[in-house]
């Protein structure tokens, strides 16, 4: 059984890496290129955990969060955002957004598949 | 499992150059005095991308001057500061620094310059200008040397609070005055947070003032927790991956567990105190953290009690547990792809939804990178199948049409087919112009500035899709015209102002299709060419000229090598070199360039290309047995004509009267020296065309048919021949060659 994974980023490169990284170890990706495009692949799909981007055109990372907590079948899916800001009122506005976790960037592939292992095994 | 980072590299090369081009186009598209607010963001977004990717694939240098230059742009767009024309002008530089970094990166060694650390201090510099001014006022009075721990409990219906977005405005001003952390989850009837700060207890009060009346907060000294982490930083670096927070369920287990088998698991071990405890825990690691009692947590905590039944097998994958499955059909099921590594068996759960799964969106990117050579590759082939088509239907072409309907039909299938698959696989080497557009704002900007002159750049057409070759082959020329228009085109702003026009001038690139071909346009408001100067400049250099030349051959003669009007010579432009490059530049490409002017109203250049290169539109002509190819750009017209337009000049050879004007008559039979049979001059066709050296008239025995046809290099086959730019395989499997009329203009002349 592989997972899928939701990848929202608007930088290809990152993208790529935690796709690449991903799939290596045997789930599901799928990548979006901004919240927005993000939303929609998720209204239409079904993730078992999302990585979010912060700063992105079209939509940000935060108001993404709260789109998808505001429908029912992301209402406890957890999501996680990637940041270069690890500061605490960078989290604290991850956390009232309804993030359930964030990861600091940059990050590399291993710390990635640590996460990953430890929100849906 | 070991990832080779440098796979990655190319598309951060690749996007890391995207990202800074739009970068300076956004710059020098900003207004600095009313600068627009999502034009910073973009910026931002683009500098943080950047330092986003060269965090994570090791471009350290990158990184760090991306760093300077979002943390300026940071408060740009934060509105903190406004855009000055210095702060761009160090963007831009910065910009310069970052792309030649880049491409040190990607010949793979480490670009060195004294002018990155003067850039970047340049940059602290103006981000610093204001900084002492938007400190915080009160910050020495309640300031602590050592920091405290403190435990804030409240209830938000009590001190009422608006809404949840108070409760985060309070709890993201207590953040700015240190470690800030919820206990437990915020409930309208408590919250429970603690802060670790150096500030005292009057500072936290004075921030709860603001919202609410302090005296319902309880404010209290926590002294179970030795102050550790003071600021984000330091909680992430010292505490080398681990934040429990004192008082939350479970805790004190976790503690004592987690330390344990900290051993065993490399510093992940806090699943050992009651199941769900690490639902409601936050959970700080090294470089990620996840939030207690946030959405989400659920699974996480389920995954962790999954582990905790694998007997802390390290990490792996693991087969779903009952509780597991059933969680995940409340909320995700995971997409039935099957192509897991665990062997399990797919949860029950998942079967209901397997007609959803089916119709998953697409997994994959929504483009690729492919290598020029196979785009080129796959060009060639279908060019191939063209001729292959047009020999099949040659063959064809005598069987009877009643019979054979069916082998008929299905060839003009195939026919329709390659055509599409060939406009299809050229499509892919299109791009859009504005790939060589989007320099010139800054060559505008950088040339105008170096000589005082004040010039407004305007893109028109910048989607007009071209061939990836030729819009290579483009940016030189089009630097040399654009350069040109601004050092001689566009006038000093007093010598503008005098002559009744605006001071700022106007160069204008447009791009557009027309036809089979792409007209790039360089136009300038300036003074335009000087008809006199360039004939006395023709005359003092011994180049020939008709008594009373047409306007546009006078413009012609800006072409000639070593022709050149400045008075003095200047870095930008005018040492005479450049106008007859851009010629031959264009001339390579199959292009021709057209000059257009008038005094004190400006200069148009106009260039006109081919879509590609690979395939050409074309008129085949019979002479004799040999069918010729003329390329359809070039045509103007066809005429039959009659025995007294043909006119013999002594020592000129012969000219065509064609509507009032004469023309140089071009016989190709003589040209070539083709043998056979010579029909009479008025039997054949005059076919007008247009060249370098003006408009000619070929003579040809017959317009046979207009093919698209796939152009063969007759160099790399053969040999170069004058006259003859290329050839092509006709229907009937003969050879055709491919007129150049430019040239055989020229070999008529001799």
């Amino acid at each position: 059984m592989s997972k899928t994974i939701l990848t929202v980023d608007d930088s290809a490169s990152i993208r790529q890496m935690v796709s690449f990284t991903l799939k290596e170890a045997g789930y599901s990706v799928t990548e979006a290129n901004d919240g927005q495009d993000g939303l929609d692949k998720a209204r239409a799909g079904r993730f078992s955990l999302i990585f979010t981007d912060q700063n992105m055109p079209r939509m940000d990372g935060l108001t993404l969060i709260k789109q998808l907590r505001a429908l029912p079948q992301y209402a406890a899916v957890p999501i996680l955002m990637l940041t270069t800001e690890s500061s605490d009122a960078m989290k604290a506005q991850g956390r009232a957004a309804g993030a359930t976790g964030w990861l600091v960037k940059p990050f590399d592939p291993q710390k990635l598949l640590e996460v990953v292992r430890k929100v849906i095994g | 499992m070991n990832i080779d980072m440098s796979r990655f590299y190319q598309v951060f090369f690749d996007e890391a150059s995207e990202h800074l081009a739009a970068m300076e186009g956004l710059l020098l598209d900003l207004d600095v005095e009313s600068p627009d607010l999502e034009m910073l963001n973009a910026i931002f977004r683009a500098a943080h991308s950047i330092k986003g990717g060269a965090g994570t694939f090791g471009f350290t240098d990158m990184a760090q001057m991306t760093h300077v230059l979002e943390t300026l742009l940071d408060r740009l767009r934060k509105q903190e500061m406004s855009p000055t024309t210095e702060m761009i002008d160090a963007f831009l530089q910065a910009g310069d620094v970052l792309r030649a970094q880049l491409a040190a990166h990607q010949d793979g060694i480490e670009y060195d310059d004294p002018r990155i650390a003067a850039i970047a201090a340049r940059l602290e510099r103006l981000a610093q200008l204001d900084a002492d001014a938007s400190a915080p006022a009160s910050l020495p009075s309640h300031f602590n040397a050592e920091a405290a721990v403190w435990r804030i409990e409240f209830c938000p219906d009590v001190i009422e609070l608006q809404s949840d977005s108070d409760l985060q405005t309070l709890a993201d001003a207590l953040a700015e005055l240190g470690a800030f952390a919820r206990l437990a989850p915020d409930q309208p009837d408590g919250c429970r947070w603690r802060l670790t700060t150096r500030f005292d207890q009057a500072a936290i009060i004075e921030t709860f003032a603001f919202v609410c009346d302090p005296q319902q907060i309880r404010i209290l000294p926590d002294e179970q927790t030795p102050a550790v982490a003071l600021s984000d930083s330091q909680q992430v670096e010292d505490d080398a991956g681990f934040g429990f927070f004192d008082g939350a369920p479970g805790s004190e287990r976790a503690l004592a567990a987690g330390s344990q088998q900290q051993e065993d698991d490399d510093g992940f071990g806090f699943f050992d105190g009651a199941p769900g405890s690490e639902q409601a825990l936050d959970q700080e690691h090294e470089g990620f953290g996840l939030f207690g009692g946030s959405p989400g947590m659920e699974q996480v905590a389920a995954v962790a009690t999954q582990d905790r039944a694998d007997s802390h097998q390290g990490y792996g994958f693991f087969s779903p547990a009952p509780s597991l499955s059933e969680q995940a059909d409340d909320r995700a099921p995971p997409a039935a792809s099957g192509t897991g590594d665990s062997g399990a068996p797919p949860p029950t759960a998942g079967v209901q939804r397997t007609s959803e799964s089916v119709k998953r969106p697409a997994v994959t990117d929504s483009s690729i990178r492919v290598s020029v050579e196979k785009v080129d590759q796959l060009i060639n082939l279908v060019g191939e199948l063209v001729i292959t088509h047009a020999m099949l239907a040659e063959s064809a072409s005598g069987l009877d049409p009643v019979v054979n309907e069916r082998i008929l039909s299905g060839l003009s299938n195939l026919e329709r087919n390659s055509r599409d698959l060939q406009q299809a696989v050229m499509s892919i080497r299109m791009l859009p112009i504005s790939f060589v557009f989007n320099r010139f704002p800054r060559v505008v900007r950088d040339t105008a500035a170096t000589l005082g002159k004040k010039v407004n750049l305007r893109l028109v057409g910048e989607d007009t899709e071209l061939d990836k070759g030729l819009i290579e082959r483009l940016a030189d020329p089009l630097n040399h015209l654009v350069r040109n228009s601004i050092d001689h085109g566009i006038e000093l702003p007093e010598r503008r102002r005098a002559a009744g026009k605006s001071e700022t001038g106007e160069i204008t690139l447009r791009a557009s299709h027309r036809g089979g071909s792409v007209v790039v346009e360089v136009s300038d408001d300036g003074a335009g060419l000087n008809r006199d100067k360039l004939l006395a400049k023709a005359a003092q250099q011994g180049i020939p000229m008709p008594e009373h030349p047409s306007d546009k051959e006078v413009w012609q003669l800006i072409f000639a090598a070593g022709f050149s009007t400045a008075e003095k010579v200047t870095d930008i432009s005018g040492r005479g070199v450049g106008m007859d490059v851009v010629r031959r530049n264009i001339d390579e490409m199959n292009g021709r360039v057209e000059i257009d002017s008038s005094p004190g109203r400006g200069t148009q250049i106009t260039i006109r290309l081919p879509l590609t290169l690979a395939i050409l539109d074309g008129l085949s002509v019979r002479m004799g047995e040999e069918i010729f190819i003329l390329p359809l750009t070039a045509i103007q017209e066809s005429i039959q004509p009659r025995a007294e337009q043909f006119k013999t000049v002594s020592g000129k050879g012969q000219l065509a009267e064609v509507n009032g004007d004469y023309l140089p008559l071009v016989v190709l039979h003589d040209i070539f020296q083709l043998g056979g049979e010579r029909i009479r001059q008025e039997e054949g066709i005059l076919v007008i065309v247009d060249t370098n050296e003006g408009r000619v008239a070929l003579l040809v025995d017959e317009l046979v048919a207009q093919h698209q046809v796939v152009i063969k290099s007759l160099e790399t086959n053969y040999r170069r021949v004058e006259g003859i730019s290329g050839a092509t395989i006709m229907g009937d499997g003969r050879v055709a060659m491919i007129l150049d009329v430019d040239a055989l203009a020229r070999l008529s002349r001799k």
